[in-house]
């Protein structure tokens, strides 16, 4: 006695999709007994396979490109390829060396922040008054706002005399500013002290503006002028 | 459907020259019976050529979520279909590509008419042509005996179900063109 589903006719939807094996594998044993003993459904299956044998038949019959057909595909490919991989060099070469820079201007930034000895020792000063001391370090940094530049000085003070920074004095490369301002900090033997301050604004160039190049800085102390110079760049540049 | 290897693939990325050679001798036939059938034989060289350069320029981005040859296939399918719309719009026919046409009622083929002689697949084939272009891209798809509903639903970018129906729709339409004939 057949099933349920084996009385059933089916859809030629379904005949469709049976002749591409896309069924669940139980509905397809119930369509392929359905069909041993249904005529209609039978000749439904079949109309629906034979053309879908049929199309892939004529897919496996089909004539091949022709053979000229290659050659200019690959000559076209081969050009395509080659300007994907010139235009790839360039990329990486432009990439590699933007990062190159990138690397070279950090480690330049970092060096150049780094203290200077710039004095060492005060040979007069030394000399003169046989003490022994050095400035170890001077900064001068530009501040973007307000623009000014700012400056630090550490003295160690080695010798045998009390040292007094009696002035300081920053010039702009430009001849913008020129400026000495006191600045008083006594710095007694055996003791190591650093002083800083903030030239004022209206000293800087015509345009308010710092600019690169190399600022000089004077410290006048009771034992001597002693000069120090520093290339610094704009802050608009940093 | 045959597959090229993964090492030649790897090779087809970086551009070699022999694997690109390669990758075009494998898929060579379905991308061109897919043009033929799609934009007829006139134009089917030129665009197979299209088809493969589009491969190639883009073979370094596949990923592998698919069989390479249902992206091959996916890919000729859309130059296809692009090129069918230019030659529309050229000609000024604004029908669409997925207009629905009448379809036929369900009937079957006279045992005479299955009978695979020469005369039977010159209609067949005669009938594929003829169908609307989005019936001809199913029913082209699926004489590539590997390519599953899923991997044509990839390739087209539609459901599977919109396959199985557009499949079915199709082949009604070509029983009965070639019941008439």
């Amino acid at each position: 006695m057949p099933s349920t589903e084996q009385q059933r006719h089916y859809t030629a939807a379904e005949w469709s999709s049976y002749a591409d094996g896309e069924l669940p594998a139980a509905q397809r044993s119930a369509m392929r007994a359905h069909v041993a003993e249904c005529a209609e459904c039978a000749a439904l299956a079949r109309s629906y396979d034979a053309v879908q044998r049929g199309a892939e038949e004529l897919a496996r019959r089909a004539t091949p490109p022709p053979t000229g057909l290659r050659s200019r595909v690959l000559a076209v490919g081969a050009t395509m390829v080659e300007r994907q991989q010139t235009r790839w060099f360039w990329r990486t070469t432009v990439a590699l060396t933007l990062f190159a820079a990138a690397v070279l201007g950090g480690v330049w930034i970092a060096l150049r922040e780094e203290p200077q000895p710039l004095i060492e020792p005060v040979a007069d000063g030394a000399d003169a008054n046989k003490v022994l001391f050095r400035i170890e370090h001077v900064r001068i940094e530009p501040v973007p706002l307000p623009p000014v530049v700012y400056y630090e000085v550490t003295i160690d003070n080695g010798g045998d005399k009390p040292l007094e920074i009696t002035s300081v004095k920053v010039s702009d490369p430009y001849g913008g500013f020129d400026h000495k301002f006191h600045h008083r900090v006594e710095v007694p033997k055996g003791v190591r002290r650093a002083g800083h301050g903030f030239p004022a604004p209206y000293l800087l160039g015509p345009d308010d503006e710092l600019r690169d190049g190399i600022y000089r800085m004077e410290i006048m102390t009771n034992l001597g002028t002693f000069t120090a110079e520093r290339v610094i760049l704009s802050p608009h540049k940093r | 459907m045959n597959e090229i290897d993964e090492r030649t693939l790897k090779r087809c990325k970086r551009g070699d020259a022999q694997a690109l050679g390669a990758l075009y001798d494998c898929y060579r036939q379905p991308v061109y019976y897919t043009a033929r059938r799609m934009v007829g034989e006139q134009e089917a060289e030129d665009v197979t050529q299209e088809v493969f350069i589009a491969v190639f320029r883009a073979v370094g981005k596949f990923k592998g979520k698919s069989k390479l040859s249902t992206w091959v296939i996916s890919v000729a399918h859309n130059v296809c279909l692009m090129h069918l719309r230019k030659r529309r719009s050229k000609e000024g026919r604004t029908d669409s590509l997925d207009a629905t046409e009448y379809d036929p009622p369900v009937t079957a083929l006279s045992p005479s008419q299955e009978v695979a002689n020469k005369e039977f697949w010159e209609n067949l084939s005669k009938a594929i042509d003829e169908l609307p272009d989005h019936h001809r891209a199913v029913v082209t798809l699926r004489s590539f005996d590997d390519l599953s509903y899923e991997e044509i639903a990839k390739a087209m970018k539609v459901g599977i179900e919109e396959v199985r129906a557009t499949l079915f729709r199709a082949r009604r339409k070509l029983i009965e063109k070639l019941r008439k004939d």
